[in-house]
């Protein structure tokens, strides 16, 4: 018997892509970049503030349309 | 100075008849003080909750850091608040809205069910909110004292005394209607001012590239240990899925499903408003302004210099606004954390509600006036003075909650161990001198996790029936 309550599989990848992204933006070699006059550091942040909620409301409603995470 | 005072007043006055209409339905019972009954719909409360979120310290804070720490740097921080949502959406919306009380103290008291959580928990929330509403505080004082030639002392009283007689006679519902309307005029303000500077300067990427070629620091990573930049990161994203003031909004939606999708749309609007004001407004500013002492004056300086009055008016609106969404739902959660998780026991046994109600308005007026006196003396750079006061939120209550709601091994003892050690930790190491200021919480949720594992081996599991409740929240 699992020692978790179960998680959706997508909200696990979810997590799971969203950690490895954030791992990689904190690499020391992505503050020492330079792209347009920014650190590759900083724009991997902004992306990550960009893609993330994008992703996140995707699933969501994928979810819906496939009529899981119905509530009362 | 005529036009924009008349604005601002008309907008306090606004929100003073909003609490008045509100207090009508509010002290019908406790749903519907704390929480409007938990009718909210999705898409105010996305806003609501962006609102909320969006302080003072999104608008003047937020340009300060970029500003004087450069972009990265700031972007960091953010990230990590946005980064914040999802986990939310996903570790704790579904389960604590179907869990349906009132507060995440309510929450840590079921699920470790001894008395010190009930006073430990509320204590934490009191302290770290009352730095929080210290510092929106300050906001709305310099940008009073700056737009509108008011002094800063009388600013700070004037606007603490609208938001604190609207929450306390309006409760929750006060508190969202407003919110919509504040965070309306801070997406208008922002992206309006964004807009206005593209039209002159180019896209974005032109204007950082121009930006940085005059002040390269604008740019880069700021001379500052990684563990500040990650300690930012992860205090914010931590933060977010336990924090009193967004768990309530969580309470407030119809079903678990709104609580998510709230969330997520929030985390949206929430992204194209500080991106706007970092990447837009902030280099523009930077260029027109190269060397200001108070760093957090910036988007102050670019509206009093290159803005008409009437929208100068507006942009003190909005930053009013943006103090006063996120400082009217800190008091209504720091109230809750006194008046419902601290006393409430003892009130529900020996007052009637009316009395109670009457007890929830006074405990708003204390907490809004320690705060106000606090505020006379303000900190500098106050996006890092309250950070460091929500970090020791994240690191007592993140691993205890997410912990209670999805490890089956989690039990009383871990939890008390986890929240205690964490918070311990945090402090430990942010009053050391020798570890950088904002890394503490890399410390200290470590420590929780492990106090969490270690002590709920050792101490005795929990009945089978609270197992089975929690279960049930997740369905």
């Amino acid at each position: 018997m699992s020692r978790f309550f179960k998680m959706e599989r997508g909200d696990r990848w979810y997590l799971i892509v969203i950690t490895l992204f954030s791992i990689i933006a904190f690499m020391p070699w992505t503050r020492a970049l330079d792209v347009g006059g920014m650190s590759l550091f900083g724009w991997l942040m902004a992306l990550l503030m960009v893609f993330s909620p994008a992703i996140a409301l995707y699933q969501l409603f994928l979810r819906k349309n496939q009529g899981e995470d119905s509530d009362a | 100075m005529t036009l924009e005072r008349t604005l601002v007043i008309l907008y306090l006055m606004g929100c003073i008849v909003i609490g008045a209409l509100a207090s009508r339905k509010v002290f019908v019972s406790r749903d519907e003080y704390w929480v409007a009954g938990r009718r909210i719909g999705t898409w105010v409360n996305a806003m609501a909750i962006m609102a909320a979120l969006a302080s003072g310290g999104s608008i003047i804070g937020v340009m300060g850091l970029a500003y004087g720490r450069g972009i990265p740097y700031t972007l960091s921080l953010f990230a990590g608040a946005v980064i914040g949502f999802p986990l939310a959406s996903i570790l704790v919306a579904k389960p604590l809205r179907n869990f349906g009380k009132f507060t995440i103290t309510d929450f840590l008291a079921f699920r470790y069910p001894h008395p010190v959580v009930r006073i430990l928990v509320p204590l934490l929330i009191v302290v770290s909110f009352t730095v929080y509403i210290v510092a929106q505080m300050k906001a709305a004082g310099i940008t009073a004292e700056t737009l509108l030639g008011i002094p800063y002392q009388q600013a700070v009283t004037l606007s603490a005394a609208v938001f604190v007689l609207y929450v306390s006679i309006g409760g929750m519902l006060a508190i969202t209607w407003t919110d919509v309307i504040q965070g309306t005029l801070m997406l208008v303000v922002i992206l309006g001012t964004a807009l206005a500077m593209m039209a002159q300067n180019g896209a974005p990427t032109t204007i950082i590239a121009e930006a940085t070629a005059k002040a390269p620091e604008l740019g880069q990573v700021a001379n500052e240990p990684l563990g500040n930049y990650l300690g930012l990161f992860i205090i914010w994203a931590a933060a977010i899925p336990v924090i009193p003031h967004i768990v309530m909004r969580v309470f407030t939606a119809k079903n678990s499903q709104g609580a998510r999708l709230s969330l997520n749309v929030a985390m949206v609007v929430y992204t194209i408003m500080i991106l706007a004001a970092v990447m837009v407004i902030v280099p523009v500013g930077k260029i027109a302004f190269p060397n200001l002492q108070d760093a957090d004056q910036i988007f102050l300086e670019v509206m009093n210099h290159q803005f008409p009055p009437l929208i100068r008016g507006l942009a003190v609106a909005a930053v009013i606004a943006a103090v006063m969404s996120t400082t009217d739902a800190l008091l209504l959660a720091c109230s809750s954390a006194i008046s419902h998780d601290l006393l409430g026991n003892y009130l529900k046994k020996h007052v009637t509600e009316k009395v109670e109600n009457r007890i929830n308005v006074a405990v708003v007026w204390v907490v809004g006036g320690v705060a106000m006196i606090f505020a006379y003396s303000p900190p500098k750079l106050i996006t890092e003075f309250y950070s460091a006061a929500i970090g020791m939120l994240s690191a007592g209550l993140f691993v205890p909650v997410v912990a209670g709601l999805w490890w089956k091994g989690a039990n009383m003892v871990g939890g008390i161990a986890s929240i205690v050690a964490g918070v311990a930790v945090y402090l430990l190491v942010q009053f050391s001198p020798e570890f950088p200021p904002l890394s503490a919480i890399l410390y200290g949720l470590p420590a929780s996790a492990v106090a969490m594992v270690l002590f709920s081996l050792l101490g005795p599991p929990d009945s089978k029936e609270l197992t089975l409740t929690v279960e049930r929240l997740h369905r």
